[in-house]
């Protein structure tokens, strides 16, 4: 099919009205063809879980979405509630942040995979939907699937409960998956491991993947494409390696030069100063202008256009030829 | 944390040292109730060495820690005494008095569950709306009034003014149908407070549960709103609610003694209250006593079920 599975434009997602009106998201443009891993990078609060939240229409009630999020060429922002819903575990499946919360506590392991699949595959007698399920389980690496099906996620350990979310997501075969920091909450070896099921996994996955992670590596490893969101903004996008290896927007560059490398333990460790911008701040000029190493005046009024600098890669900075 | 078997025997234990608890204070309460069972029951006319044997008969002028230790042995062996009016086993009384009253308490509790849980979770989805705020406000008049003034209330409207039900008492023939009209009145009586309770309750702890992150994955999932609250949600609800429902159980049987009184039935109630008027304190003592193990014994129930709905408790030890 022609086209990108996800294109996403203009998105901007408020909250309130007058002055204390909230803007998380302030005009994202986006696109993710079929088959390829988006990397989603930036610091907390810099509208990363929005987007995706956005995305999966699952935004808390009060906020409002304008702009297009056009999946297969659907707009999902005109949407109904049910018709949005029906498109959740069908076409779009999560993978949350915290596995200790993100499974029922007082339903089996069994129950919850079983009822989503049901749910997936209508009509599926429940033998078959019993052998999906462990199936699944047994894919994502979970020893002795059949027995798990019978546990509860407290005797599951935090690994074991995100591999269950992500065979969760598989079942559903959607065409989009996100994933949310899915290895933020766990210890850096069942980390690796949970990124190693995921690229092992991405070969007999044919959808595309929305990778959200605070971990640079962890995206050069993973992903194909990485979009660097800062405040509300997408201020640089492209192909991971090129950005992550030569990064154009300052923001990008400081992000990556706050990567823990093997520099002598006494050289200072590096950090962006200040903080990431309020939502409820309006600045005339760019949004990182405050903490930018390399602001010059009209940063400060002029608001930078997201650029093609190059055949695939992306920025909004408005000194770009200018700096070193 | 405790494994689940621990769990259970450390409930257990306590529960028994609730019930010794419980009759200590019963022994000194009925030490310390005005008025001589002797002049009570015998009337002033009595002569004072008659009115010192019934006392002797009746166990009173021992020490305390000797009327505890006999009451316990007694109890111990499951004799409750013996009723020194008429010279019936208290065990009989009681045993004749105790389906009555189960009934009425189980079929209060049922109702109110019934009602109140689905009354909950309907206000907390849809929070704010005029239907949340009605039964809000039906909820603290069900909850703030007494249930004996709502019996009240219930038969002067629907056995007098309406005459839909009989006035009261219990079944005189042995016909089912009559005696579960007979229950009517008394059961929603009693049930109302308990269902403005348990929406209130439920409704709470619904919008807590429906913020949780597992609530999240189940829509993301594209589960039907249906799925969601009445199972994925509820069941996490049901859990702090059913602590106040099962703590609840024993000032349920104290209003179902008031309501028994109010609408004549038999029961642990009209037995209670003729013992106190008539200063009949074996009857008396015996049949607080059961009330109270009955108290005891559901809490602890009510605790050891928490497992069957928090898989939490159970296997918090792996």
């Amino acid at each position: 099919m022609a086209g990108p599975l996800l294109e996403i434009s203009d998105l901007r997602l408020s909250a309130g009205s007058g002055k204390g009106a909230a803007a998380i998201l302030r005009g994202i443009d986006l696109a993710l063809a079929r088959g390829r891993i988006l990397g989603i990078v930036g610091e907390s609060g810099s509208g990363k879980s929005s987007l995706v939240n956005t995305i999966m229409g699952l935004t808390p009630p009060g906020l409002r979405a304008e702009g297009r999020i056009v999946l297969a060429g659907e707009d999902l922002l005109g949407l109904s509630p049910v018709r949005m819903r029906a498109l959740r575990g069908h076409r779009l499946a999560m993978i949350f942040q915290d596995p200790m919360t993100a499974l029922n506590p007082v339903f089996r392991i069994g129950t919850q995979l079983v009822d989503v699949i049901r749910n997936r595959h209508p009509g599926t007698v429940p033998a078959a939907v019993e052998a999906m399920a462990v199936e699944a389980l047994g894919r994502v690496g979970l020893p002795d699937p059949g027995r798990r099906m019978r546990d509860y996620p407290g005797q599951l350990s935090g690994g074991m409960r995100q591999r269950v979310m992500i065979a969760m997501a598989l079942v559903c075969r959607p065409e989009l998956l996100i994933a949310d920091e899915p290895t933020t909450a766990l210890d850096a070896t069942i980390e690796a491991q949970i990124i190693d099921l995921l690229r092992r996994l991405r070969h007999d996955f044919q959808g595309s993947i929305i990778f959200i992670s605070h971990n640079l590596g962890t995206v050069m490893q993973l992903c194909d494409e990485v979009a660097v969101l800062y405040g509300g903004h997408l201020v640089e996008s492209g192909p991971v390696r090129a950005v992550l290896r030569r990064p154009l927007h300052p923001y990008t560059r400081a992000l990556v030069g706050c990567e823990i490398d093997d520099r002598p333990v006494d050289a200072p460790l590096a950090f962006i100063p200040g903080k990431v911008p309020e939502t409820t701040e309006r600045p005339g000029g760019c949004i990182f202008a405050d903490r930018c190493a390399y602001a010059a005046a009209p940063c400060r009024t002029t608001a930078p256009r997201l650029a093609a600098q190059g055949d695939d890669r992306r920025a909004a900075c408005l000194r770009l030829g200018e700096l070193p | 944390m405790q494994s689940y078997p621990a769990y259970v025997i450390n409930r257990i234990l306590t529960a028994v040292l609730s019930v010794f608890g419980a009759m200590l204070v019963i022994v000194i309460l009925i030490s310390l109730v005005p008025g001589d069972p002797a002049t009570v029951l015998l009337g002033p006319l009595a002569t004072p060495e008659y009115a010192q044997h019934f006392i002797a008969e009746m166990g009173l002028d021992q020490p305390v820690h000797v009327r505890l230790w006999r009451l316990a042995a007694g109890f111990a062996q499951g004799r409750l005494g013996t009723d020194v009016i008429s010279g019936q086993s208290v065990n009989t009384i009681v045993a004749a008095a105790l389906p009555h009253t189960f009934a009425l308490a189980f079929a209060a509790m049922a109702l109110a569950c019934l009602v109140g849980i689905p009354a909950g979770v309907w206000s907390a989805v849809r929070k704010g709306s005029a239907g949340d705020t009605a039964i809000a406000m039906v909820s603290v008049v069900f909850v703030s009034v007494p249930s004996f003034i709502l019996g009240i209330v219930l038969l002067v409207v629907f056995s007098i003014w309406l005459d839909w039900l009989p006035v009261l008492g219990l079944s005189p023939s042995a016909s089912l149908r009559d005696a579960a009209i007979r229950m009517i009145l008394p059961t929603v009586a009693l049930a109302l407070g308990w269902i403005g309770l348990i929406a209130r309750l439920v409704r709470t702890s619904m919008l807590e549960t429906l913020g949780q992150n597992y609530i999240r994955t189940a829509r993301a999932y594209g589960l039907r709103e249906g799925l969601v609250h009445y199972r994925y949600a509820l069941k996490n609800a049901v859990i702090p609610t059913l602590a106040i429902i099962g703590m609840g159980f024993g000032r349920l049987l104290g209003g179902a003694v008031l309501i028994e009184i109010i609408f004549a039935r038999q029961g642990l109630g009209s037995i209670l209250y003729d013992a106190l008027q008539a200063r009949n304190f074996s009857v008396l003592q015996g049949t607080v006593f059961v009330v109270v193990v009955i108290f005891i014994a559901v809490n602890l129930l009510t605790e050891l079920s928490y497992a069957l709905f928090d898989p939490r408790i159970k296997f918090s030890r792996r």
